[in-house]
C-alpha cells in the first residue's frame, strides 16, 4: 500500500493519530515532503467538494481539517528543514476581539482555512487591538480576521483597523470580519475589506481577498 | 396585588424517568467539582475560595465541592415576588405559576418587504407601550425589544434598553449586562423603587465573563433576585448529546447560583436555558429546532423535581423563519406549548421573530394569543359540582334541550374557552365581505391601538430621574473613552 494513499484514507477516517504516523512515515520512506502536502490539501479539498454537495456537514469538515493538522506540520518542518518551497495562500491573523468571549465561529473559520492551505495564527478570544496589530507585524500577515458575537463589542473591530492605519500597516493587511452582530453594512463602514456570514464563506472570502 | 398569571392546573409533562434525572444532575455536581467552571473575574474567584470551593488562579477555575453545591441550591426559595412600576403588575415567579415574557432582536422588520432595519430608540419606546398593554406578557429579559439602535454607540445600548423599558413598559424588567450596564440599571430600579432581575449567564462552554458574573453579583448584594443562564450551541459549545447538553448547561448554572447563594443566601433565582442545536450546515444556530424542546423538558423536570427552583426556557422564543409565516407558527406554537407543559415559570418568546435577529410588536400580538390560548390548556378542567352540571343536564334533557341560553352556560363559557382575539373565526362569507383579513392583519391593528390608548405608568418627576442616570452612564463612559 501506498503511504500518502493511506494518509489520503486517514483523513477521511478522521484518525488523527494514524495521519500523524503516516506523515513520519513517509519521512522515513525518503518521500518528498512537498508531495504529502499536496496529498493532504487535495485530500482536503475533495471533503470541502463533497460539503458543498451536502453529502458532508460541518463536524466532517471540521474532523478532516483537525486529522489534516495532525499530518501538517510534520511534513511542513521537514518542507522548512529541507529548504524545499510549498506554496501557501497566505498567512491569516485571526481572533476574537476584545471583551468578547465567543470563539466557535472564529474557531471553525481558523480550522477551515488551515486546511485551505493558509498559515493560521489564531490569538483566541478577548484580543486587544495591540495585539492584533502585533501580530500582523510580526507574521506579515496577508489577512487579518476577526470575530465579534456582541454588538457591544463589535466596534473593536472599527478599533483595530484604525490602530492598523496608525501603525502604517493598513495597506499591507486586507481585514475581514465576521459574527454574529456584524452585518456587510457594518463591515463597510469600518473599512473592512471582506465579510463572511458564516464560516465557509468566510474561506471563499479569504480566498478571494488573496486573489486565490 | 399581583399580575394574573397562568396557574398550571396540569401535572407537568415529563419525559425522564428518576434514573436519568438523576444520572444528569450527579454529571453536572460532578463536572462542577472535578473539571470546574472558569471564571474570568478575580473578584467572582475570591470569592468561591473564601466560601470553600478549590480555585486555581492561574486557570481562573473555581471547582465546587458537590456538597456545597447540593446544599446552596437548597437555599434557593421556590417562589419570589418583584415589584413593578405599576403594582398592579407585580410579577410573582416559581411554584405552579406560568408567565410569558419579551424576547428581543437586533432589528425590526417590515411587514410587507420583510427586509429587516436597524430600529430607533422611538421604535424600542413604542414597542414597550405595546408590550405593557398586552394581558399575557409579565415581564421582560433584558436587551429587549431591540437590541440595536440607530445613532447609539454600543456601550449605551443596555442603559437605553432599561431606560427605556423602566419608562415605559411597566411590568417586572431584567437587567444586564455589558460593560458595567449593570451598575446604571440597578440605580434606575432603585429611583422607581422596583424590582429587576439580573442575567448572569454563561459563556459556553463552562466560562464566564467579567461582565456576566459582576452583574449576578451587584444584583445579589442589591437584593435583587438574579437569573442563571445557559446557551450552548448543542455540538460546538455543549455537547452535541442532549444528556450531555444537559450536564455542561446545568454545570454552568449551578456555578452561577453558587456564586449569588455565597455573596447573599436565600437571593432568590430562576434558571434560564437557551441551548440550540448548531445549524451544521451553516453553523449559525437552528433555532425552532424539536431538539430545543427536547433540552427544556429535560430541564424543566430535573430541576423542579431535584431543587424546586423557578425555571425559564429562553430557546423557544423565536423561529428561523424570517416573516410571521406557516413556519414562524409552527415553530414557536409547537416550543412554547411543550415548555409550558413540562413545568417552565416563564418562558421568553414575546415579540421573537428570526433567531435574536428580528423582533416586532405584531408579532408580540400574535404572541399574546399563544400564551394565552396555552395559559388556558395550563389551568386544566374544573370539575365540580356546579361545572359537572349534573342537575342541569337532567334539567334540559335530551332534543329539544338547549344550553345557549343558560345562566350557568353565561356565567362559564369565557373562562372555559379562550378567545384568541386576533385571528380569524369569521364565517367564510362574512371573511370575504371584511376583506379576506388574516391573524397578521387583526394583530396589526391591535399593535397600532394599544400604542394609541398608552398611558404611563411613571410620574414625570420619576421620569426625569431615569433621564438623569442615563445622563450619568453617559458621562461614565466617556470618562472611560468608551463614548
Amino acid at each position: 500500500m501506498d503511504t500518502f494513499a493511506d494518509l489520503k484514507q486517514a483523513i477521511f477516517d478522521y484518525d488523527t493519530q494514524a495521519a500523524e504516523q503516516l506523515a513520519r512515515q513517509s519521512l522515513a520512506e525518503g518521500r518528498d515532503p512537498v508531495e504529502g502536502m499536496s496529498v493532504v490539501m487535495e485530500t482536503l479539498r475533495e471533503v470541502g467538494d463533497l460539503f458543498d454537495r451536502e453529502e458532508l456537514w460541518l463536524p466532517d469538515l471540521l474532523s478532516a481539517a483537525k486529522t489534516a493538522q495532525a499530518a501538517m506540520p510534520i511534513l511542513e518542518d521537514e518542507i522548512k528543514r529541507t529548504g524545499k518551497h510549498m506554496e501557501s495562500l497566505g498567512t491569516v491573523v485571526i481572533g476574537t476581539v476584545f471583551g468578547d468571549l465567543h470563539s466557535i465561529g472564529k474557531s471553525m473559520v481558523s480550522v477551515m482555512l488551515a486546511a485551505q492551505g493558509f498559515k493560521v495564527v489564531d490569538l483566541g478570544t478577548d484580543v486587544p487591538a495591540e495585539k492584533f496589530v502585533q501580530a500582523v507585524k510580526e507574521n506579515q500577515a496577508e489577512i487579518l480576521a476577526m470575530s465579534s458575537l456582541l454588538t457591544t463589542t463589535a466596534p473593536e473591530q472599527g478599533k483595530v483597523i484604525r490602530a492598523l492605519e496608525e501603525e502604517g500597516l493598513r495597506g499591507q493587511v486586507k481585514v475581514m470580519v465576521g459574527g454574529g452582530s456584524i452585518t456587510p453594512h457594518f463591515a463597510n463602514k469600518i473599512g473592512a475589506d471582506g465579510y463572511g456570514a458564516t464560516a465557509p464563506e468566510a474561506v471563499q472570502v479569504a480566498r478571494t481577498l488573496v486573489g486565490k | 396585588m399581583t399580575i394574573k398569571t397562568f396557574q398550571r392546573k396540569i401535572k407537568p409533562f415529563e419525559i425522564l424517568t428518576g434514573a436519568q434525572v438523576e444520572a444528569i444532575h450527579r454529571g453536572a455536581l460532578r463536572t462542577l467539582e472535578q473539571t470546574g467552571v472558569q471564571f474570568e473575574s478575580k473578584r467572582a474567584l475570591q470569592l468561591f475560595e473564601k466560601g470553600g470551593c478549590k480555585v486555581d488562579y492561574d486557570q481562573r477555575r473555581a471547582r465546587v465541592p458537590a456538597e456545597l453545591a447540593d446544599t446552596l441550591l437548597r437555599q434557593i426559595p421556590p417562589q419570589f415576588t418583584m415589584r413593578s412600576a405599576n403594582p398592579d403588575h407585580n410579577l410573582t415567579l416559581g411554584g405552579d405559576g406560568l408567565t410569558f415574557a419579551m424576547f428581543s432582536g437586533l432589528r425590526t422588520v417590515d411587514l410587507d418587504t420583510w427586509d429587516t432595519r436597524v430600529p430607533t430608540v422611538q421604535d424600542n419606546h413604542d414597542a414597550n407601550k405595546i408590550s405593557d398593554g398586552l394581558e399575557n406578557v409579565h415581564g421582560s429579559t433584558s436587551y429587549t425589544p431591540y437590541c440595536d439602535f440607530v445613532d447609539v454607540s454600543p456601550v449605551m445600548l443596555l442603559p437605553i434598553s432599561t431606560w427605556s423599558r423602566l419608562k415605559y413598559f411597566s411590568k417586572v424588567n431584567r437587567i444586564g449586562s455589558a460593560v458595567d450596564s449593570h451598575i446604571f440599571e440597578i440605580q434606575m430600579a432603585q429611583a422607581l423603587g422596583v424590582d429587576v432581575y439580573a442575567a448572569f449567564e454563561a459563556s459556553p462552554p463552562l466560562t464566564f465573563s467579567e461582565a456576566a458574573s459582576d452583574c449576578g453579583v451587584a444584583a445579589a448584594e442589591a437584593g435583587f433576585p438574579v437569573e442563571a443562564g445557559c446557551g450552548g450551541m448543542m455540538g460546538a459549545s455543549h455537547p452535541a448529546t442532549l444528556s450531555g447538553s444537559l450536564v455542561t448547561g446545568m454545570t454552568e448554572v449551578m456555578a452561577a447560583a453558587v456564586l449569588t447563594q455565597l455573596v447573599r443566601p436565600g437571593t432568590p433565582m430562576i434558571f434560564n436555558s437557551f441551548d440550540i442545536p448548531i445549524n451544521m450546515r451553516t453553523g449559525a444556530p437552528r433555532f425552532g429546532s424539536i431538539a430545543i424542546s427536547l433540552f427544556q423538558v429535560c430541564w424543566n423536570q430535573i430541576w423542579r423535581s431535584v431543587y424546586g427552583v423557578p425555571v425559564m426556557n429562553g430557546g423557544v422564543g423565536p423561529s428561523d423563519a424570517k416573516q410571521i409565516d406557516f413556519q414562524n407558527g409552527y415553530e414557536k406554537g409547537i416550543g412554547i406549548l411543550l415548555s409550558a407543559l413540562s413545568g417552565a415559570n416563564m418562558i421568553n418568546t414575546i415579540g421573537g421573530l428570526t433567531g435574536e435577529l428580528s423582533y416586532h410588536p405584531v408579532q408580540a400580538v400574535l404572541d399574546n394569543d399563544i400564551a394565552g390560548m396555552i395559559g388556558r390548556f395550563v389551568e386544566g378542567v374544573d370539575v365540580s359540582d356546579e361545572t359537572l352540571a349534573l342537575d342541569l343536564i337532567a334539567e334540559v334533557g335530551p332534543i329539544p334541550g338547549f344550553y345557549m341560553d343558560q345562566a350557568h352556560t353565561r356565567k362559564w363559557w369565557r373562562s372555559e374557552q379562550y378567545i384568541t382575539r386576533f385571528a380569524d373565526h369569521l364565517p367564510y362569507p362574512e371573511w370575504l365581505e371584511k376583506g379576506k383579513k388574516a391573524a397578521l392583519d387583526y394583530a396589526r391593528e391591535r399593535s397600532d391601538e394599544l400604542l394609541a390608548k398608552y398611558k404611563p405608568a411613571i410620574s414625570p418627576e420619576k421620569d426625569r430621574e431615569l433621564d438623569c442616570i442615563l445622563a450619568d452612564a453617559e458621562s461614565y463612559y466617556r470618562r472611560k473613552g468608551l463614548l
